[in-house]
């Protein structure tokens, strides 16, 4: 038998690691060359003890760098590392050892720091972002006191209910309301867009912050226009002045003394940075006014006690009307989950998603770090055989894995910094910038401990069982296995963890799929085209007779459709997507029965120019669209929405030319409108499938005849990039009047893009996740196939030479890996079940196909497992019998 | 070994290195533990060899050089030795004093 012309990898490694820890850099390959050289005289001098002598040469270099720490061979300055001697500047030879191994296997360390990163990243975004929204309490005093209230009516502005006011309940201390909007603050140049609150005096109350200067708004019923302005506002439009209390500033024309200043950060409802008392101003929130209503329970009664005080007050007022029940009963919701309520799921989903994948994370880098240091066998053999002490070579390995761990850790936060900014969509609008912030540093640093205890427990514990006893490591010295049973069922336990977890990842992921497919396929009714819009509001103060609006509207269309790049322009008094409060109004059809209270037929009360549904890719299904002749004093007319179609004439019969009215309070009814068209059902507000058929009832009017007092949106088709459009629009609706600033400039496009937005992201973070997982699995099935067929080479080969068919052998390989995937699949399948169960519940997918589901990502990891185990398998047939037996020397 | 001292194994890679030299090939690490194992039948650390030459090359005895890889298998760059005059006044004087010893040895190995 021939000894191999060159030691074996591992050998070959083993000398490169020796070589590496005490030979300066420049002469390591020399040396190392020298080894080889001096193997193979060994070899041509027909020795036989070549194992050995290589591992003599080897302690022969350790041994001088020990002997002679200031040569300039030896790298470390001194032996202690190899003796296991005392003294602080041992830790840093280990560090600078670890990161010289940590160099030289590349692959490892990169995918070590990488899925640290993916984990840490991931998980401290997420939490912050579950932290920031749902965890935290309301930056406002007392906050579990806060509560926000449905079906009420309470004493608000001017317009008081009748009944007993919600606010003089005893369970409740402060009450008030809020809506969000905006307005034009004017200066003497032109003016500027802002957000508006529309607040009472209880809404002050209620959150209970005090003015950073001056005072809360007036209380009582008087309509005085009193503004409170936000720290940030105060401090870029009015310089941070003292003396602006009790100034004048205009908003919408119409001018407003101000009466104090809120303290820092407080921006309440969304990003306000003025609030006006209600009834002083009906453009600031849309076309109408639908406050929410927000209380402060009094301090001695429990969320329970007040939410039953409550009820009772309501069933009590139903009663003075004549009703048994209330058929709308007050309730009240703590204010944060009100707030967060719409986000809760997802972000539910995605904690429970991340926290899988942190234990995937960890699973993963414990194996790939009991992977280094079950390869390393040989090397702690050889420092304990040289005098290395237990906890040395435990500290070396800990060090080694705190290094990757404080790399994943670093890489992580810098990931979870860009992961949360793509969160932020999930945050409410109306929490403004307390939704989020910067990454948590205390999140980091857990992450950080989690990861580092990982690191700990996987990389100290092997590191003090691979020290093992003296004895028993010199006896090691110069065999060739790699690898002790112990570890490598430690590494399959932690690989049928990771491939359930898989499992129930990709469950999640296929139902958030199916969520988001869900919400693609529903029709938006508007088109995805390039057009632009945007807004403005004209204030009635100036623009008090509507024909001004209309005015206003043909002189920028005129101006906008002479600008270069835009093709058509259209209006609308209600944009898809928008934010502000549309208008419904009760219609009916002249000479039918009219109908009383809430069985009549309420719709969406919009307003379009001719044009309008041309540009906004909104079909036409019968009749026409609004044309330029459809203005004041021709015949009045409208086109409805199908759903709204199909209300006011149910039958079947084409609704073109005959007529409807709106019925006002008191049995009066308008003037007769004639349907000339009915267009596509749009999606107003989102693609939520299964909407109830109330909220695509939309009647639109001719903008032209009656023109929407609200704001006025514009819409431009355009030949060029929506950027240049937007830029162009701008440009021009200045030239046409400086003093109406344009606001929400944006493409048609992007309204889809946003209906879909938070499913599309709930879908790809969980089935980014998934992926990881799967990956992450498999290559760690990989890995452990791959070290069985590594040790079992001998066997196998022995197997070969005596006639064993590859097939077989190959076989029998898959076999064994099989059985890991088995069993991670019958874990992972009950926790799949179960996560089906969650998600459904979580994102309003019906749970149909939960069979088809659970087989496809069975089948799925099953696929992927397989490869991963076969190429080992394969590797272990094709092993070179001879050439194997041949170097057993 | 310690200071200007010359040890005995220090002595021999030095002699080894000269007689390398002497033959006209390259003296390296890998031809001078070869040398010393024919030599000393022994087997000599290479690492040993290494730290040894380093000492030299420290105590100004020995001088090294790069050499180019050559055209050969196993050709490479590598740090080929040559003694410098210091050292070959080191050796004569250390055989010298050998040599006295040695003509003082046989009389009190008699007596």
């Amino acid at each position: 038998m021939r000894s191999p012309e060159a030691p074996p990898p591992a050998w070959r490694w083993l000398g490169r690691c020796v070589v590496a820890a005490t030979i300066e850099r420049r002469r390591r390959e020399e040396v190392h060359q020298d080894l080889l050289d001096l193997w193979r005289h060994r070899r041509e001098a027909g020795r036989h003890d070549l194992r050995r002598a290589w591992l003599r040469d080897l302690a022969g270099l350790v041994v001088s760098a020990c002997r002679r720490p200031d040569a300039t061979y030896s790298t470390f300055g001194g032996p202690s590392r190899w003796r296991g001697g005392q003294g602080g500047h041992g830790m840093w030879q280990d560090v600078r050892y670890a990161l010289r191994l940590m160099r030289r296997r590349p692959a490892t360390t990169i995918a070590t720091v990488l899925t640290l990163a993916v984990g840490i990243g991931a998980s401290v975004a997420i939490f912050t972002a579950l932290d920031r929204l749902l965890l935290r309490p309301l930056p406002y005093p007392d906050p579990a006191r806060l509560v926000s209230v449905e079906h009420v009516g309470i004493a608000f502005g001017t317009s008081r209910i009748a009944s007993r006011s919600f606010a003089d309940l005893p369970v409740v201390q402060a009450a008030g309301g809020w809506a969000s909007g905006g307005a034009n603050l004017e200066d003497g140049e032109g003016a500027v867009r802002v957000a508006v609150g529309v607040v009472d005096r209880g809404f002050f109350e209620t959150l209970n912050v005090p003015p950073a200067a001056g005072e809360w708004p007036p209380a009582g019923d008087a309509v005085t226009r009193t503004a409170m302005l936000s720290h940030d506002l105060w401090r870029a439009r009015f310089g941070a002045d003292p003396a602006v209390i009790g100034r004048s500033i205009t908003l919408n024309s119409q001018v407003y003394t101000v009466a104090g200043v809120m303290p820092p950060g407080f921006t309440f409802p969304g990003r306000t940075e003025v609030w006006i008392p209600p009834s002083v101003d009906y453009q600031a929130t849309g076309a109408a006014f639908a406050p929410s209503i927000i209380a402060r329970l009094s301090p001695d009664v429990s969320f329970d006690q007040a939410a039953q005080a409550i009820a009772a007050d309501s069933a009590a007022r139903a009663r003075t009307r004549g009703q048994a029940t209330d058929p709308d009963p007050t309730t009240i919701t703590p204010l944060a989950d009100a707030l967060t309520g719409p986000v809760r799921p997802t972000l539910l989903l995605l904690a429970g998603s991340v926290a899988l994948l942190l234990l995937v994370v960890c699973a993963s880098v414990a194996n790939l770090l009991l992977a280094r240091v079950s390869s390393r066998d040989q090397e702690y053999a050889l420092r304990r055989a040289l005098g290395g002490t237990r906890w040395r070579i435990a500290r070396q390995v800990l060090i080694e894995s705190l290094l990757l761990s404080f790399g994943g850790a670093a890489l992580g936060a810098v990931a979870a910094g860009w992961a949360l900014d793509s969160l932020r969509l999930l945050a409410p609008a109306v929490l403004g910038d307390l939704g989020f912030g910067a990454v948590d540093p205390r999140l980091i640093g857990i992450a950080v401990l989690v990861s580092v205890g990982a690191a700990v427990v996987f990389g100290a514990a092997p590191g003090l069982a691979a020290a093992g006893s003296r004895a028993e490591q010199v006896a090691r010295l110069g065999r060739s296995e790699t690898g002790s049973p112990v570890w490598r069922h430690l590494r399959a336990g932690l690989i049928v963890g990771q491939m359930a977890m898989a499992l129930v990842l990709l469950t999640a992921s296929a139902a958030t799929l199916g969520a988001l497919l869900e919400r693609a396929r529903v029709d938006l009714g508007f088109g995805r085209t390039s057009a632009v819009a945007m807004t403005v509001t004209l204030p009635l103060a100036r623009f008090e007779d509507p024909m001004n609006t209309v005015d206003f509207f043909e002189r920028a269309r005129d101006r906008l459709a002479a600008a270069p790049g835009i093709v058509r322009v259209g209006a609308t008094g209600y944009l898809p997507g928008s934010h502000e409060t549309g208008v419904g109004m009760a219609f009916s059809v002249p000479g039918r029965p009219e109908q009383a209270g809430d069985e009549r037929f309420y719709a969406s009360y919009l307003s379009a120019t001719p044009d309008y549904f041309r540009i906004m890719g909104i079909p036409v299904v019968a009749g026409r669209e609004f044309r330029v002749e459809d203005r004041r004093g021709a015949q009045e007319v409208a086109i409805l929405s199908e759903t709204a179609a199909r209300g006011l004439f149910p039958g079947g019969g084409s609704p073109i030319g005959h007529q409807i009215q709106i019925s006002r309070p008191g049995g009066k009814a308008s003037q007769p409108i004639e349907v000339v068209g009915v267009v596509a059902d749009v999606r107003l507000h989102g693609a939520e499938p299964g909407l109830s058929d109330r909220t695509l009832r939309q009647v639109y009017v001719s903008l032209l005849q009656n023109p929407p007092f609200g704001s006025l949106s514009f819409v431009a088709e355009t030949g060029g990039t929506p950027a240049a459009a937007i830029a162009t629009v701008r440009e021009a609706m200045r030239e046409v009047d400086a003093a109406i600033p344009v606001y929400d400039a944006h493409t048609i496009a992007s309204v889809a893009d946003g209906y879909l937005a938070p499913a599309r992201l709930a879908a790809s973070l969980v089935s980014g996740f998934a992926l990881v997982t799967l990956i992450v699995s498999a290559l760690g099935l990989y890995g452990v196939m791959a070290q069985v067929v590594a040790r079992r080479t001998r066997e196998i080969g022995i197997r070969l030479a005596l006639g064993a068919p590859r097939a077989t052998v190959e076989r029998q390989v898959v076999t064994r890996g099989l059985a890991l995937v088995a069993l991670g699949l019958a874990a992972g399948l009950a926790g799949a079940g179960a996560t089906l169960g969650v998600t459904s519940r979580l994102l309003v997918v019906p749970g149909t196909g939960t069979t088809a589901v659970l087989t496809g990502v069975a089948a799925l990891v099953l696929a992927v497992t397989l490869v991963a185990n076969w190429i080992p398998a394969r590797r272990a047939a094709r092993i070179d019998a001879m050439g194997l037996l041949r170097g057993d020397g | 070994m310690k200071g200007d001292h010359l040890g005995e194994f220090e002595e021999l890679v030095l002699l080894a290195v000269k007689r390398l030299a002497e033959d006209g090939q390259d003296a390296y690490g890998v031809p001078i533990k070869l040398l010393l194992d024919r030599e000393t039948r022994r087997d000599v650390s290479i690492g040993a060899v290494y730290a040894a030459l380093d000492r030299l090359e420290g105590k100004r005895l020995v001088s090294s050089v790069e050499t180019e890889g050559e055209p050969v298998r196993g050709g490479r760059r590598r740090r080929a030795f040559r003694v410098l005059a210091a050292g070959h006044r080191r050796l004569v004087a250390m055989r010298e004093v050998r040599d006295r010893l040695w003509r003082d040895a046989p009389a009190r190995g008699r007596g």
